[in-house]
């Protein structure tokens, strides 16, 4: 147990060392970085990258591909993170209900990106003119960051591969959109779509089973914890799973954490899970809900941040989301459940303030099997019973033929074309903590119910023009008797922690950082002001790489910057180097 | 011999200079990090609980106060004990200040040093934000030792003769004394939170 204390740039710091028992506890870091999702996974890499000691406190396990859940009964009981509070939560998808809206988010290592449908695309320009967004954040500014990211994560658009035809639900969406007369968008997924093989080892391309939603058993989808977190832990970040942030505390040193080790066992006394990490700076990315709730309980119970804007949890949208509509066709073929989740897109833009934008949407396996049992189907109650009564003919030979592909029917999922509609909502949700202390959201569709309406009239024209008949979300209007809802499903909380141009108006600056707290940043979908209208994970990553970036540097990064973070693993570097060497000895020797 | 060797394990915030402060920076981190993973091992932490400071005499207290050292001034939210010492039914009393009256301290460092601040008590059955004070490391009125001061003088009309002075007997949980003017009045705990939910 010997500290050794190293002098980086503009700070101190202590190297991680670890107790005689392996573990990591109440030690000082540069950065503690609360969270591994695209905020905490992007900023923990490039501030290791550029020498700071990092600790990465994640609520969530660590993922391997072999354990995440594909039959129903392992879904049920490690995709969904358990809210019980007497028992560890399992899952790595957390969902979150509340009075108008219901929220999906994700917890591990890796975060959202374990879980989420792989999109990685931009923004329209104009959806940064929203007066909430700060002066210096637009897309030519951002432009930098977002091509790092997604330079790192792979994105690329579906095309047909040696292996594989594009799937069949892309061609339907394209076809609807075309019958509308208009022009679809494939959009960027970080997947590797086609097999990669190397000298080294041989990487497995996207086997198109559809279940992005529940881990990627062939990591063919570019989780974070593929990418970003083994850098930053090639250059000595310490990742510390199954540890919850519960409290920030300022010292002179900067920050105190307090987190609570879920790997231990509950102990009689509480205390003993309860541990203390100390970093000269905090970033927090605990995901919208999480980072808002850690920061409102330090501000409104401990105290111990009572400075932090009066902004805080304001401002919450739910990336206008409209999830479980879609069209029904008589006899097309779309199966849902085959490719990457999500595919193509198609936007419409009805004036300045107001974008839309509607995409075809996969279900894994297991949600389509279920999907499809509750659904009822015309006769499908006389076919179970005829086969059942023409395979006790076929045993006993009385003369009926056992029909076995009657009873494997296509049910209504197979020909159901899932939309993911999302635009510029209000974003005038607003977080706050119930009287157990836990988050709450307080949302009215009532300022984005336009958006919303013209959003189901988009898709409707999509279904009319295609030939199908559309099929409403059910917590928007109930099937039986269409009674309103008005509820929605987000799996894109944003905002609550919004950057800003003062702290009137906002909680942190344009870099992150908390408005009166140095040392202190947010780093995720919690510092989005406003809607995006697209996917956010792209414009997530490319804030948080700016967000780090000045950590580092106190400036914007430039297209030819000298100090251009690199993408490449350590080994990978070396491998190159390695072989550069050879080939220039071989040079000079020829030579 | 409780207290004292509570005592010892406590911190004591010292003044850095420009010169020192990377070796400061770790010397303090190394002591909190060993006070901290002690208190969980430390048995001596469970005879000092403000239940067994309510039976205690003010003798006693002042015992436990004068072998304690100031620690780290809270920061945040705490939650407080008026303790009548040597009254017959001091828990009483403790509880029915503590329903009716005042529920503890609100600390509010400043920054970069974050060893003074100011200080906000929590007053009325709603837990009000009421009477605000100055707080400060300063020298105790009881025996002129360092201390973590409450001072009410130039901040409040109503309490400008208190002055409170607290000292962390073990993490996380002080003993604090009461002055109106030259007479001690009353003790109290205040202890801190590490987790709020």
């Amino acid at each position: 147990m010997k500290n050794k204390i190293k002098k980086t740039d503009n700070t101190y710091r202590i190297t991680d060392d670890q107790n005689t028992n392996g573990t990591t506890q109440n030690k000082h870091y540069d950065v503690i970085v609360i969270g591994s999702g695209f905020g905490g996974a992007i900023t923990a890499c490039r501030l290791a990258q550029a020498g700071r000691s990092v600790c990465i406190l994640e609520k969530g396990k660590r993922w391997s591909r072999f354990d995440f859940p594909r039959g129903s009964g392992e879904v049920s009981k490690y995709a969904i993170a358990n809210e019980n509070k007497s028992n560890p939560k399992n899952g790595f998808i957390e969902y979150r209900t509340f009075k108008n809206m219901d929220v999906i988010q994700g917890t591990g290592v890796g975060g959202g990106s374990l879980h989420y449908f792989n999109v990685h695309i931009r923004p329209p320009a104009f959806i940064f003119d929203i007066a909430s967004w700060p002066k210096r954040i637009n897309l030519r500014q951002l432009c930098p960051y977002y091509d790092l990211a997604s330079n790192m994560l792979g994105a690329n658009k579906i095309t047909h591969t040696k292996n594989r035809a594009v799937p069949r639900r892309t061609q339907v969406f394209e076809d609807a959109v075309d019958s509308l007369g208009l022009e679809s968008e494939r959009v960027p997924i970080c997947v590797r779509l086609e097999d990669q093989i190397s000298n080294k080892d041989n990487k497995q391309g996207c086997d198109h089973c559809g279940n992005c939603l529940l881990g990627c058993h062939v990591h063919a989808k570019n989780t974070l914890d593929l990418n970003y977190i083994p850098i930053a832990e090639e250059h000595g970040a310490v990742v510390l799973p199954q540890h919850e942030a519960l409290n920030i505390t300022p010292n002179a040193q900067g920050y105190v954490v307090t987190c609570k080790d879920h790997s231990l066992s509950p102990a009689d006394d509480n205390d003993a899970t309860l541990k203390t990490f100390h970093g000269h700076q905090v970033v927090v990315a605990a995901g919208t809900l999480g980072t808002n709730e850690l920061l409102l309980r330090c501000k409104q119970r401990s105290k111990t941040l009572p400075r932090i804007s009066s902004q805080l949890g304001q401002c919450f949208s739910g990336n206008g989301d409209f999830l479980l509509a879609g069209t029904h066709y008589q006899d097309r073929i779309v199966e849902p459940g085959r490719g990457p989740s999500i595919t193509t897109g198609v936007s419409f833009r009805k004036n300045k303030d107001q974008y839309i934008f509607i995409e075809d949407l996969g279900f894994p396996d297991p949600f389509i099997w279920y999907f499809n049992n509750v659904i009822p189907t015309v006769g499908r109650f006389k076919r179970v019973i005829r086969q059942t009564k023409n395979y006790l003919g076929e045993v006993f030979g009385t003369g009926f033929n056992f029909q076995m592909e009657e009873l494997l029917e296509a049910g209504f999922m197979t020909n159901f074309l899932p939309y993911l509609g999302m635009g510029t909502d209000a974003a005038d949700g607003v977080l706050s903590l119930n009287k157990q202390g836990d988050i709450h959201l307080h949302w009215s569709v009532r300022n984005s119910r336009p958006m919303f309406q013209e959003m189901i009239k988009h898709m409707k024209a999509l279904s009319k023009a295609s030939g199908g008949r559309f099929i409403n979300s059910l917590l928007w209007k109930t099937p039986i008797l269409g009674i309103p809802l008005h509820k929605t499903l987000t799996a894109h909380p944003l905002g609550g922690c919004a950057m800003s141009d003062s702290p009137l108006t906002g909680v942190t600056n344009d870099c992150g950082e908390v408005w009166g707290y140095k040392g202190l940043f947010v780093a995720d979908g919690a510092l989005m002001p406003a809607a995006i209208g697209v996917n956010p994970s792209a414009t997530i990553s490319a804030v948080a790489e700016r967000v780090a970036f000045h950590m580092v540097h106190h400036r914007d990064l430039r297209a030819n910057d000298t100090h251009y973070p690199s993408n490449a693993h350590q080994s990978l570097q070396a491998d190159e180097l390695n072989q550069q060497t050879t080939e220039t000895i071989q040079k000079e020797s020829i030579s | 011999m409780s207290t004292e060797t509570v005592a010892s394990k406590t911190t004591h915030k010292k003044k850095s200079t420009p010169q020192n402060q990377n070796i400061h920076k770790t010397s303090t981190v190394k002591k909190k990090h060993d006070s901290t993973s002690s208190k969980h091992n430390n048995p001596l932490v469970k005879l000092h609980t403000v239940d067994q400071w309510l039976k205690m005499s003010r003798a006693q207290l002042d015992i436990i106060y004068k072998k304690s050292t100031p620690g780290n001034i809270p920061q945040g939210d705490t939650t407080g004990t008026a303790i009548f010492a040597g009254r017959s039914l001091a828990g009483l009393f403790a509880r029915t200040a503590n329903i009716l009256a005042w529920q503890g301290k609100v600390f509010d460092l400043f920054s970069p040093d974050f060893n003074s601040g100011v200080v906000v008590n929590k007053v009325s059955p709603f837990g009000l934000n009421l009477i605000v004070a100055k707080t400060y490391l300063s020298k105790s009125w009881m025996d002129g030792k360092d201390t973590i001061v409450i001072d009410y003088s130039g901040t409040s009309l109503f309490a400008r003769k208190i002055r409170d002075e607290i000292r962390e007997v073990v993490p996380g949980l002080y003993l604090g004394k009461v002055w109106l003017g030259n007479m001690r009045i009353l003790d109290f705990a205040l202890e801190t939170h590490k987790v709020l939910k």
